[in-house]
């Protein structure tokens, strides 16, 4: 691999199998599915195919709180998708999502399967078809779908650009690191400034907006992202700090967070979601206790 | 065509008003924590964004200088920055 000074772009780029990088051995520059299987489906209505980052956190969050206020038809089976293991390029993944990226929806509720693609439209579309985490009035619903948004198009800047170059490339760039920690810590800005008279993004509605922005902003300020929260001064973002404090002691976001999750404490890691009793029984640390 | 106008209330009435709001918020949060400090302020925005005659009475005491008695009066730890971010608004 060249080094940062003495690299010249080709005239046509070739694709670099050996360019190094945590997640080097999953990427390519093509679309479509590398090879058959079919998706498992579960027993209930929603068929979730995700990984516990934060872009799946998103999703099973929201569906916690909506089982939470009593929405029955919210429940699912989450499987697990290992995107180290090229599962998202399965052909059953594939027709899901073309996209290959996790979560991915199958509403088995309506007269023929509706599939579902990109964290934030699946969570507009979980909010309207249950009619909660949305406001109904005009300005707000807006201002909702305005932050929403911001947060996808946002985040790319937090986790692909800066999480990638301050923690996953295999060399430490500076210019790199440097233009994506301004970017990152401009948006905490704009984030710290709109909380400081707002207890969430929608004034004082919890709606789909928190639950986009939390996993990815949340996380970084909480320092459980890169655990770059002293890197980015975190503290300077009091706000922030506040709101997902705030947010984190939901019981529902507390379920929400570990499902599909296959790092950190064991008892964060629920691997599978088939059950509201699997958060009781079917956490990794339950199940190395059972198998001891 | 009738002119809208902003409705206003008393100097008095603007530190009641007040009063509840950060009573109501001092049950809630710890003002003492940064954390607790920063919900309030953020509650209490909403909050005085939700009374018209309140955010009113607040515009007036600032225009014509009787704020200091104002925060005086109410005598909130909170009460400072929010008027200064209400003002920017």
């Amino acid at each position: 691999m060249s080094s940062q000074t003495d690299y010249t772009p080709p005239k046509v780029w070739q694709w670099n199998t050996e360019s190094g990088g945590t997640w080097a051995s999953t990427n390519r520059p093509i679309a479509g599915p590398t090879h058959d299987k079919v998706l498992p489906v579960g027993k209930h209505p929603l068929q979730l195919y995700s990984l516990g980052t934060p872009n799946g956190q998103k999703v099973t969050i929201l569906l916690e709180e909506l089982l939470a206020i009593g929405e029955a038809g919210a429940e699912y089976d989450a499987h697990l998708i290992k995107i180290s293991d090229g599962d998202q390029f399965s052909s059953g993944f594939v027709a899901v999502n073309p996209n290959s990226k996790i979560p991915a929806l199958m509403d088995h509720s309506t007269p023929t399967p509706t599939r579902v693609f990109e964290s934030g439209s699946i969570l507009l579309y979980l909010a309207e078809k249950f009619g909660h985490f949305i406001p109904t009035e005009h300005s707000a619903r807006t201002e909702c779908l305005s932050w929403l948004f911001w947060q996808m198009g946002s985040a790319p800047y937090l986790g692909g650009g800066f999480g990638h170059f301050y923690s996953y490339a295999p060399i430490k760039i500076e210019y790199c690191i440097d233009r994506f920690t301004m970017e990152v810590k401009r948006q905490l800005d704009v984030l710290n400034r709109h909380l400081e008279t707002h207890s969430f993004m929608v004034g004082d509605q919890y709606t789909i907006a928190d639950i986009a922005i939390w996993p990815w902003y949340g996380a970084v300020v909480q320092n459980n992202a890169y655990n770059a929260a002293e890197f980015i001064d975190a503290p300077a973002y009091p706000h922030v700090i506040r709101w997902a404090e705030q947010i984190a002691e939901r019981p529902a976001l507390k379920r929400g967070r570990i499902v599909n999750r296959i790092s950190g404490d064991l008892a964060d890691q629920l691997h599978e979601r088939h059950d509201a009793d699997d958060f009781e029984h079917r956490t990794q640390d339950k199940i190395a206790a059972a198998s001891d | 065509m009738s002119k809208k106008v902003a409705p206003t209330q008393s100097l008095g009435e603007t530190v009641e008003d007040l009063h509840i709001i950060f009573a109501e918020l001092d049950k809630s949060y710890d003002n003492r924590r940064p954390i607790g400090r920063s919900m309030i302020m953020a509650k209490a925005v909403e909050a005085i964004k939700n009374k018209p005659a309140l955010s009113g009475g607040i515009a007036a005491a600032m225009k014509n200088g009787t704020i200091i008695a104002l925060e005086a009066a109410v005598a909130h730890p909170i009460l400072k920055p929010v008027i200064a971010r209400l003002a920017k608004a």
